[in-house]
């Protein structure tokens, strides 16, 4: 359909002809976006950071996280940068999430461990003084 | 002249599906950007992200309003979705931070108080608790080596 429309362009004068390359050459150069180096380098640097951590916790989340940056890669390869730095994009804030995810729940049990040192501590030293 | 007008018109009719195709998006990515504020607002609510993760927050307002931009823009449904996602995300980071360092502090407080406890228990567990108070471990009543 779109091809009909345009057989029409060859009755077009050669400004108007000119014009329509530009614009061609303009809309190719929008939809060529860079490759997503840098994106899918930090998206690998955050994971490779949250899989030190996040074993249990947050490992669905790093999973997500893993899948996206293959799927980055996969989509670099194949040429479709946009939606290879998208996928890097999203594998980045997923590992992000599953580190932080993972960190918390580890401060907070390491925090209830010292908590229940102290309450032994303080029975002993009530028990002392009695 | 009017063969003019009809070239134009011709010119515009070739690209005119183009610019369509290209700029204008039916669906919209209503669903993305609502739960994406949606996990804003709670962030934002949160006093313990206010204090403990303000900048981690600003990221998620950032990629937010980036969202709502292309929203208003009529932008791409896929590129809306995108943004609202890392925004999203960037949310639930921030409330995350403020947990980890809300955890820290409690650490912090619980690890001071445990030190004490047992400097405590120390000294009562001494036959004779040094009559200056202080009870040094025996490796630093040593002589230093010259």
């Amino acid at each position: 359909m779109p091809y009909v429309a345009c057989k029409a362009c060859t009755d077009l004068s050669d400004l108007q002809r000119i014009g329509a390359i530009v614009l061609a050459l303009g809309l190719a150069a929008c939809s060529t976006t860079p490759e997503p180096v840098e994106q899918i380098d930090s998206a690998r640097a955050a994971l490779t950071q949250a899989q030190t951590v996040a074993a249990s916790d947050g490992a669905a989340e790093l999973k997500v996280a893993q899948y996206k940056l293959a799927r980055a890669e996969q989509e670099m390869q194949r040429g479709k940068n946009e939606d290879a730095r998208i996928f890097a994009e999203q594998a980045e804030v997923d590992a992000k999430y599953a580190l932080t995810l993972a960190e918390s729940a580890r401060m907070r049990r390491t925090a209830a461990e010292v908590n229940q040192n102290v309450r032994s501590l303080r029975e002993e030293l009530d028990r002392r003084s009695k | 002249m009017t063969e003019g007008i009809r070239r134009g018109g011709l010119a515009l009719a070739c690209i005119a599906p183009v610019l369509i195709a290209g700029c204008v998006s039916v669906p919209r990515a209503t669903n993305e950007l609502e739960a994406a504020r949606a996990a804003y607002r709670a962030a934002q609510a949160d006093p313990q992200v206010q204090a403990r993760a303000s900048a981690e927050l600003e990221l998620a307002e950032r990629d937010l309003r980036d969202a709502e931009n292309l929203q208003s823009a009529d932008a791409a449904p896929a590129r809306v979705a995108h943004f609202s996602y890392l925004a999203e995300q960037r949310a639930r980071i921030a409330q995350k931070t403020a947990e980890l360092r809300a955890a820290e502090a409690a650490y912090a407080t619980a690890s001071e108080q445990r030190d004490r406890l047992q400097a405590e228990l120390r000294q009562r567990n001494g036959a004779q608790p040094a009559s200056s108070g202080e009870t040094a471990p025996p490796a630093l009543r040593r002589q230093p080596a010259r």
